[in-house]
């Protein structure tokens, strides 16, 4: 009952906070090598852990065994709502059309100074607008395309929002 | 006509009276006042018809502010304008001088009148391409010099701007 009643205390003490030697306490390492031995059958826990703490082994055992809390624990804490709030804010893109009035010279000058690109940039959307009949300017939240489209409707371009697909 | 830098401005001299008329005629060509297809283009949807609230704020909340932004810019446009109009004698030909702060504004006005002008007679991208045409025939080939004109005249303040 002694021998027990010790095993009992050292396992407390040991799981609990400790680390185990496996040369000084052969017997309690048995037994935590037969524990994570089960764990590895059930949840594919290494055997290396032999030196964590009951509270790692715990979290790491739930972990394996439902995905929301692993989730959880290995994203950033972004609430539901949020992320939810992102997937509708990104998907919106900056469209610039082709307009035959608007001289070249001045399209490339809007786009310099609306989406603070440089000049090879912007001359390359210029001509894609000519070339192509619309270019791409910007993708990002509804707000900042908003704000960007009114932007180059003050200077008169033709410029739309589009959900991206 | 000779358009040169002078002292931060844009200055553009020996403006011939009919030129010069042209330009007087910058702020009333960017009306868009019973001419539904010009109103069309300066005020151009955000959006596709199918985002129907887009669209009805935007007329809402956007367009007065364009509106504004718009009519301001004519301000300082037609203020320096009024150069055109001091010289005593009705054929001599006369200087305008754009301060540089002023350019973006006149950048926009010009922009403004060569839209409304190409709206409303529906100039094809043949048509304006076609730079030698003479303004001498129809009120249409001369609003087509006019909308060549207007858009050589940006040109220079675009690269004034850029030096």
């Amino acid at each position: 009952m002694r021998t027990v009643r010790l095993l009992s205390a050292h396992l407390l003490k040991r799981f609990g906070f400790g680390i185990v030697s496996p040369l000084r306490e052969p017997l309690l390492h048995a037994v935590r090598v037969l524990f994570f031995s089960l764990c590895l059958g059930l949840f594919g826990l290494p055997l290396c852990c032999g030196c964590q703490s009951i509270a790692e082994i715990g979290l790491f055992v739930a972990m394996q065994a439902f995905p929301e809390i692993r989730n959880a624990m290995e994203s950033p804490a972004i609430t539901e709502e949020a992320k939810s709030k992102a997937a509708l804010d990104l998907p919106w893109n900056v469209v610039v059309h082709n307009d035959p009035v608007n001289l070249m010279s001045y399209v490339t000058m809007v786009f310099q100074k609306v989406f603070g690109y440089p000049k090879e940039k912007a001359e390359m959307h210029m001509l894609e607008v000519h070339r192509k009949g619309r270019s791409i300017l910007w993708s990002g939240v509804r707000e900042r395309a908003e704000l960007f489209v009114q932007q180059l409707h003050g200077y008169l371009l033709l410029a739309t929002i589009e959900r991206t697909n | 006509m000779e358009v040169f830098r002078n002292n931060g401005a844009l200055e553009i001299s020996e403006i011939d009276p009919f030129l010069a008329e042209l330009l007087r005629q910058i702020p009333e060509s960017t009306s868009t006042e019973s001419a539904p297809t010009a109103q069309r283009r300066i005020f151009s949807p955000p959006a596709t018809p199918n985002e129907k609230e887009l669209c009805a704020e935007w007329k809402i909340y956007v367009e007065p502010e364009l509106r504004r932004h718009f009519q301001s810019a004519r301000e300082v446009v037609a203020g320096d304008l009024r150069q055109l109009g001091e010289k005593e004698k009705p054929f001599a030909n006369m200087s305008l001088r754009i301060p540089r702060d002023h350019s973006e504004a006149w950048l926009n006005t010009l922009n403004q009148a060569r839209l409304a002008i190409a709206a409303k007679f529906d100039f094809s991208e043949a048509e304006l391409c076609d730079h030698y045409r003479s303004p001498i025939g129809s009120r249409r080939d001369l609003s087509l010099f006019q909308v060549n004109f207007y858009g050589f005249l940006q040109e220079f303040i675009l690269r004034e701007m850029e030096c």
